[in-house]
């Protein structure tokens, strides 16, 4: 079974790629996923930090340069984890909208379940438009498994 | 670990039996449960008290038929802790509500169900589920694995 992980340093990721080494089996696959903010990113993304007034910002070269370096490790730390428990694993940055990689990733990979940390579910996070694990869940063409907190 | 398997008889309810099958294992726990849709109040405008209380008890029945089939099904498949549940009411509602009793682990269930619109990506059940339940939630949807055959060698 291809099983992919969407990780991003949260807590929540971190929930999900245990569950996610925990349901592997020798012959499985593990795909970690992690989907960096490009160059421009859209205020809907982020209603919270209060950008909503404009209907884009422009992340600096230099955060996306450390947001990619800090990137880099936490994928290492993770495929180390798996190999450390036998577990054939594949690593993968892209940068952009996480919702959609997520599921093109799905596609492209032929991966049969995708699992993704699921949001707390405080007021705070419903401001958010659309959570990655709700869009996931209705446009991944397989299986989803949401990981709770 | 615990599993609960949602079922309603639906092809969709079929893949998230067979993603359980996958993944439960030597000691883990399968909960087969399947909810009927039974409104009692709506019936009652049609029907007399008599009438609710027989379509009621050929509804459990209904349920109960299926979760049974169903456990005798995981049965044949090696899984030895199999417990079944036939319960009538909300879907929604009784699967949230009994896998936070069950203390369950993840629940299983299919993208949608008997009664769902073609065109929904989702259904209301699942939808529901996947943002209230207190446990993992695996939908099931798209074409499911199956267990690869030993490939030999060819020498």
């Amino acid at each position: 079974m291809h099983i992919l992980v969407a990780v991003d340093g949260s807590e929540a990721s971190a929930k999900a790629f245990e569950r996610a080494c925990a349901l592997a089996t020798p012959r499985s696959k593990l795909t970690l996923l992690a989907v960096t903010e490009g160059a421009v990113a859209s205020a809907d993304m982020d209603l919270a930090a209060g950008c909503a007034e404009a209907d884009y910002f422009v992340i600096p070269d230099s955060a996306r340069a450390e947001d990619r370096k800090r990137t880099e490790k936490l994928l290492a730390s993770l495929a180390h984890k798996c190999s450390e428990r036998n577990i054939t694993v594949n690593s993968l940055t892209c940068e952009g909208d996480p919702r959609a990689i997520i599921c093109d990733s799905a596609e492209h990979l032929h991966v049969d379940l995708v699992v993704v940390g699921r949001r707390g579910m405080g007021q705070a996070a419903r401001l958010v438009v659309g959570s990655v694990s709700e869009y996931v869940t209705r446009h991944a063409p397989c299986s989803v498994l949401t990981v709770k907190h | 670990m615990k599993y609960m398997v949602a079922v309603d008889g639906s092809s969709h309810a079929q893949k998230a039996l067979q993603m359980a099958y996958r993944f439960v294992g030597e000691g883990d726990e399968l909960v087969i449960l399947s909810v009927g849709n039974f409104q009692s109040n709506r019936l009652r405008e049609f029907f007399d008290e008599a009438g609710v209380a027989e379509a009621k008890t050929k509804a459990l029945a209904g349920v109960e038929k299926l979760v049974n089939e169903t456990m005798e099904h995981a049965q044949s498949r090696g899984i030895a802790k199999v417990t079944g549940k036939a319960e009538l009411g909300h879907p929604r509602t009784v699967i949230v509500e009994l896998a936070e009793k069950e203390n369950v682990d993840m629940i299983i269930m299919g993208a949608r169900g008997l009664g769902a619109v073609e065109r929904l990506v989702i259904g209301s059940v699942s939808d529901y589920v996947m943002k209230h339940a207190n446990a993992d939630v695996l939908i099931a949807k798209g074409d499911i694995p199956v267990e690869s055959e030993v490939i030999v060698d060819d020498e």
